[in-house]
């Protein structure tokens, strides 16, 4: 197969990925990424899961051009992350849910369509869809800071989604959640993955979490960054709750559980 | 939050919606009435000062057989007191402001001049600033080259620049203003450059992602995020404004507080003197409040983040 026909059919291509930062407080460059190859196909629910420092982050910001790379290449939708990022491919939701604090709920997941120059109208129909798929359809008029962090959450997702991009990068948006709220989000993630057919690439430390939600596992390691394994998930589609009572769930579970034991991370 | 402690205790925004009910009774009992008990003890010192300062003495002392009361009553009465008493001061700048019209030491007229030098002196000091903070913060180099100039500029003493604009622009409209403004500039200029870099790194890489122009990026994330900030640097810069053109005032004008209270001096009309000094302090205070005011409106922020 050619690198031609990679590009065509991968929504996002990363070849030997490589990246490295000026350290803090001392001389030299860190690792953060080394050679990394990954290609994710449209439609996608791949998982980067590993500890702190692994480089997960950095990844996610790679393919969503918040970062430039030192080594390697990397193209989405066949075109350069810049250009994929120009042509408003990407919605982001980031662990904290940067909200802006001086604009209500509806305005705030309107920000992007604003931007985008999107007329009111469809910019109010949009919102009044997205948030009532949210749950927050009485939260309109509400500001960020009377609203619970699930919530908040759920407004950075809706606003994520508002402009309806064809990839979804999520960087641990969950990681700062209770378990019961955590679980719950997952659900209507995976229902709103499948209502819009988005590409989703999502940051998580939580083995759990990137078994049920994924179709694909990618378990990294640390010093440097780079990828372990990659363990696709056959569970059975749509999941819900009872997904996580399944013997299969348990089992993908354990081998990317002793996948990052033999790694001497667990 | 992104907002600091920069905006605390100048008062912040309001509490738009989930309104907690108001108990102005509670209030009044636990945050009111040590201001007022304050108020009143500062109010009795004023009238044992003015006492103090218009009981007659020398020649004019009062006779041995007059009472304490007679003697008290006339000293807080008197057509020119050293020491004007609270009343006093109230009744003359009453008059000042409602009575005879055609009176050229009306405070009315002269409140009109220093209020009309320190709006336009505010509005030029914050436009000048909002656009040097503007400039600052989009391009560096003009900060790193600029700001040390920003800072000496108010090293120079108000005092003696007013004489020296005077004698560049001559005594009419133009110095007080010109010297409100220099005062107002510096204030609006720092706390916005705070304010535009306020939002932090998630906000900015948001609009990264959005791919959004320099243009959508300050009117949608730095100037609503700086807008507490701008808003302190407003109160700042409203009584600053007051303080320059009154010291414009004071060194050569025939209109406007400063000319009263020079006018005050000179002729020893005492109670001249304070109800100018009343007038000033209720114009600084009102600018203070629309201002305050304003921000109420204008900045949806709880105060808690602030």
């Amino acid at each position: 197969m050619t690198a031609a026909t990679a590009t065509r059919t991968s929504t996002i291509a990363a070849e030997r990925l490589s990246m490295q930062f000026a350290a803090q407080g001392r001389a030299g460059m860190v690792t953060a990424l080394s050679d990394v190859s990954l290609s994710v196909e449209a439609g996608e629910f791949v998982s980067l899961l590993g500890p702190s420092g692994c480089g997960k982050s950095t990844l996610l910001r790679l393919i969503g051009d918040l970062l430039r790379p030192t080594a390697g290449t990397l193209q989405v939708k066949g075109k350069t992350p810049e250009r994929a990022r120009r042509d408003r491919d990407y919605g982001i939701v980031f662990q904290a849910p940067a909200l802006y604090e001086w604009r209500d709920v509806a305005r705030n997941v309107q920000l992007p369509l604003e931007i985008f120059g999107v007329d009111k109208a469809e910019r109010q129909r949009r919102t009044a869809d997205l948030l009532a798929l949210m749950g927050l359809q009485d939260f309109h008029h509400s500001y960020p800071w009377q609203l619970s962090g699930g919530m908040q959450q759920r407004v950075a997702i809706a606003r994520a989604l508002s402009f309806r991009p064809s990839i979804l990068l999520m960087d641990e948006p969950f990681g700062a959640l209770d378990e019961m709220t955590r679980e719950r989000l997952n659900m209507e993630l995976l229902t709103i993955w499948r209502q819009t057919g988005t590409t989703i690439v999502f940051v998580t430390h939580s083995i759990a979490e990137a078994v049920f939600l994924s179709t694909r596992v990618v378990v990294m390691t640390p010093r440097p960054g780079k990828i372990e394994r990659i363990i696709p998930i056959d569970l059975p589609q749509p999941r819900d709750a009872l997904t996580r009572e399944d013997p299969q769930f348990f089992r993908y579970v354990t081998e990317v559980r002793s996948c990052l034991r033999e790694e001497h991370l667990l | 939050m992104s907002q600091t402690a920069l905006s605390s205790g100048l008062g912040a925004g309001t509490v738009p919606a989930a309104k907690p009910q108001v108990r102005w009774g509670a209030i009044l009992l636990l945050r009111a009435w040590p201001v007022l008990a304050i108020g009143l003890l500062l109010l009795v010192a004023w009238y044992g000062l003015s006492l103090h300062g218009n009981w007659p003495q020398g020649q004019h002392a009062a006779p041995p057989h007059a009472g304490f009361w007679q003697v008290a009553g006339q000293a807080m009465q008197l057509d020119n007191p050293w020491v004007p008493p609270p009343h006093q001061v109230v009744h003359s700048l009453w008059n000042g402001l409602f009575g005879p019209q055609d009176a050229p030491d009306a405070v009315r007229i002269h409140l009109g001049t220093t209020a009309g030098e320190a709006g336009l002196g505010l509005l030029c000091g914050s436009v000048l600033g909002l656009l040097i903070a503007t400039i600052f913060v989009h391009v560096r180099v003009l900060e790193l080259g600029f700001l040390p100039y920003v800072v000496a500029s108010q090293t120079v003493p108000v005092l003696a620049l007013a004489p020296i604009l005077i004698s560049l622009v001559g005594l009419g409209l133009a110095a007080k203003v010109l010297v409100a403004t220099y005062l107002v500039f510096f204030a609006v200029t720092v706390s916005a450059v705070k304010g535009f870099r306020s939002a932090d790194a998630l906000a900015h890489e948001l609009m990264r992602s959005y791919a959004a122009n320099p243009w959508q990026i300050y009117w949608k994330l730095r100037f609503p995020a700086a807008l507490p900030y701008i808003f302190t640097g407003l109160k700042i810069g409203s009584t600053a404004a007051l303080v320059g053109a009154i010291v414009a005032e004071l060194v050569g004008s025939e209109y406007g507080l400063g000319a009263l209270l020079v006018a005050g001096t000179n002729f020893n009309r005492y109670l001249l003197l304070w109800s100018a000094m009343l007038a000033a302090s209720l114009l600084g205070l009102a600018a203070y409040l629309a201002i305050a005011t304003l921000e109420r409106l204008v900045v949806r922020v709880p105060r808690t983040a602030l």
